[in-house]
């Protein structure tokens, strides 16, 4: 297949986003503003998307980005450190998988509603929903990862005499991140959906609670203002999770390519 | 008659000593009836550890419970939970659980279709196209990191509160694994293949039938999978979000008036269903897929 330069790829890509936000600006409001306004244009939603992003920051943006990075952080660090202990240990993995499979099943927004019972409301329930509705991907993916290393770089450690638990650090891990790598971007996606559904549902103050405000005062500017904000967050996640995997993955070039 | 080296190992015949075709016949089926066996025993050793681990973990539950670290008031006893989720079962359609259960499942279905049927149609042509590929890749990188949910409040101000804007989102939730999978299993497409296609004279659309959709199955497949969790979590919380109706409005409804056990009987029941799915996923893709490399590879 032809490969295009750099340069083409560069023009294409920015026409494909001009097309898409003249469509947004031009077309979309008149089809769909007929009864009453419920489009805002690309103009006043992105003045709006500004408008939060530098008037709210503290008030809005900054709760909902502290959650975000303190829930997925916790899901990535105790996802990945259990996996390990499982990975390793071969009767401990297979007694709780299937306990472990049904969480990772159940459909992490489901527990929101007990959750507010359990932990109240803002940022203690946001987070906690978050650990416990995208933990799973990431868990789970270590794992398998862990436990399906090549067995000829385990022989090549133990015969050059390597520690254990150096082992683990400098080979299985490494070896493993083809793996785990796709399984941390699931865990954020669903982290991001957990977030917003959270503020919406039991919080006072972040991006998903204002949007709901805004759609319930009709400030349709601000409800589609909040969408921009939201996808600059995901989309910078994103470019981070990808950048990992580009920068550690280089040598299986399937990675991404299966993720989970 | 050649002297046959033993393949199984299982009918002692002497060294230097001829083996009848007859011998030959029953050491095989005796190794194949070994291995039957051992195949009936690790089964039923599986089975034995899915109980052990919900049984572990209804133990744990009601430890942690005593112990004081899950309080009572918000974590009723396991038993009760299984108790109540039989007795909401038991009621049928009359009761509220299996109605709800109905109204989320039919949202999920229909938007999950939709998703896999233009998230492959999409991704074919991405993936196809080097010049489609190039002109969409920046503006659906930046689409898919939004958060479906995100978009609840303009669906509503656009489609109202019914099915409609529940499938608008539920759809965007699940649209790109599909579409990414599916453009990279084109992309990888050996060329070889595509050599084979041309040359055997296929028409451009038996090619696509006969050789590219058999090639990207599993790629496809794996997309599938990711959508289908995603998806189960979105249309919950747009069950929490828009209207009143469903499965997550319902376990939102006895959390309301102070019926946490019946809550629990709701996660539970989600739980049991999404396994199911994910059990039907992995049979349809046994069934599918048991000859392709990568499946092949990844269940060795």
């Amino acid at each position: 297949m032809k490969t295009l330069a750099p340069s083409q790829r560069l023009l294409l890509g920015f026409g494909g986003v001009a097309v898409a936000l003249l469509l947004w600006q031009f077309v979309l409001p008149p089809i769909l503003n007929t009864r009453a306004p419920v489009v805002a244009p690309f103009t006043q939603a992105a003045g709006a998307a500004i408008d939060i992003l530098t008037t709210e920051l503290l008030d809005t943006v900054w709760p909902s980005i502290l959650r975000i990075l303190v829930g997925f952080g916790i899901s990535a660090l105790l996802g990945v450190a259990i996996g390990m202990v499982l990975g390793s240990i071969p009767w401990l993995q297979r007694l709780v998988r299937p306990v472990f499979d049904f969480l990772r099943a159940t459909p992490a927004t489901i527990i929101i509603p007990v959750a507010i019972a359990f932990l109240g409301l803002n940022s203690p329930l946001v987070i906690g929903v978050i650990v416990f509705g995208s933990i799973w991907p990431v868990l789970i993916n270590t794992t398998d990862a862990i436990a399906r290393v090549e067995p000829q770089y385990l022989d090549v450690a133990r015969v050059a005499r390597v520690a254990r638990l150096r082992t683990m650090f400098t080979v299985k891990l490494p070896a493993g991140l083809p793996l785990i790598l796709p399984g941390l971007r699931l865990t954020m996606q669903l982290a991001l959906v957990l977030m917003v559904t959270g503020e919406m549902l039991g919080a006072s103050s972040g991006l998903g609670f204002s949007l709901v405000q805004a759609q319930q005062s009709f400030d349709i500017a601000r409800t589609y203002g909040g969408i921009i904000v939201l996808s600059i967050i995901g989309f910078l996640l994103d470019v981070i999770l990808v950048s990992l995997e580009k920068k550690y993955v280089r040598y299986d070039s399937r990675a991404g390519k299966n993720a989970l | 008659m050649n002297t046959v080296p033993n393949p199984t190992g299982a009918a002692q015949a002497p060294a230097g000593q001829d083996l009848s075709t007859t011998t030959l016949l029953t050491a095989w089926r005796s190794a194949d009836r070994r291995r039957t066996a051992q195949k009936r025993k690790r089964r039923a050793t599986d089975v034995a550890l899915v109980i052990a681990s919900f049984a572990g973990a209804a133990v744990l539950w009601e430890l942690l419970r005593l112990v004081g670290v899950l309080p009572q008031q918000f974590f009723p006893p396991m038993l009760d939970i299984v108790g109540r989720l039989f007795t909401e079962l038991g009621a049928g359609f009359g009761g509220k659980l299996l109605v709800a259960t109905g109204q989320t499942a039919l949202t999920w279905l229909l938007a999950f279709m939709i998703a896999s049927v233009l998230g492959i149609v999409i991704g074919l042509f991405v993936g196809n196209s080097v010049y489609a590929s190039a002109t969409l890749a920046p503006l659906l990188r930046f689409v898919r990191s939004t958060p479906a949910v995100a978009f609840v409040p303009a669906a509503i101000l656009v489609a109202g509160i019914g099915l409609q804007a529940k499938l608008l989102i539920v759809v965007f939730a699940g649209i790109w694994p599909i579409v990414l999978n599916t453009a990279a299993g084109v992309r990888h497409v050996p060329p070889q293949y595509r050599d084979v296609a041309t040359a055997s004279r296929l028409s451009s659309l038996e090619g696509v039938r006969q050789v590219l959709l058999p090639t990207i199955a599993p790629t496809i497949v794996s997309g599938l999978r990711v959508s289908m969790s995603l998806t189960l979590a979105v249309t919950v919380g747009v069950d929490l979000l828009i209207g009143a109706n469903g499965l997550g409005a319902l376990i939102n409804q006895y959390r309301g008036v102070g019926n946490i056990t019946s809550s629990y009987a709701g996660i539970l029941w989600a739980g049991l269903l999404g396994t199911l799915l994910n059990l039907v996923l992995l049979a349809v893709e046994r069934k599918l897929l048991f000859w392709s490399p990568e499946y092949r590879r990844k269940n060795a």
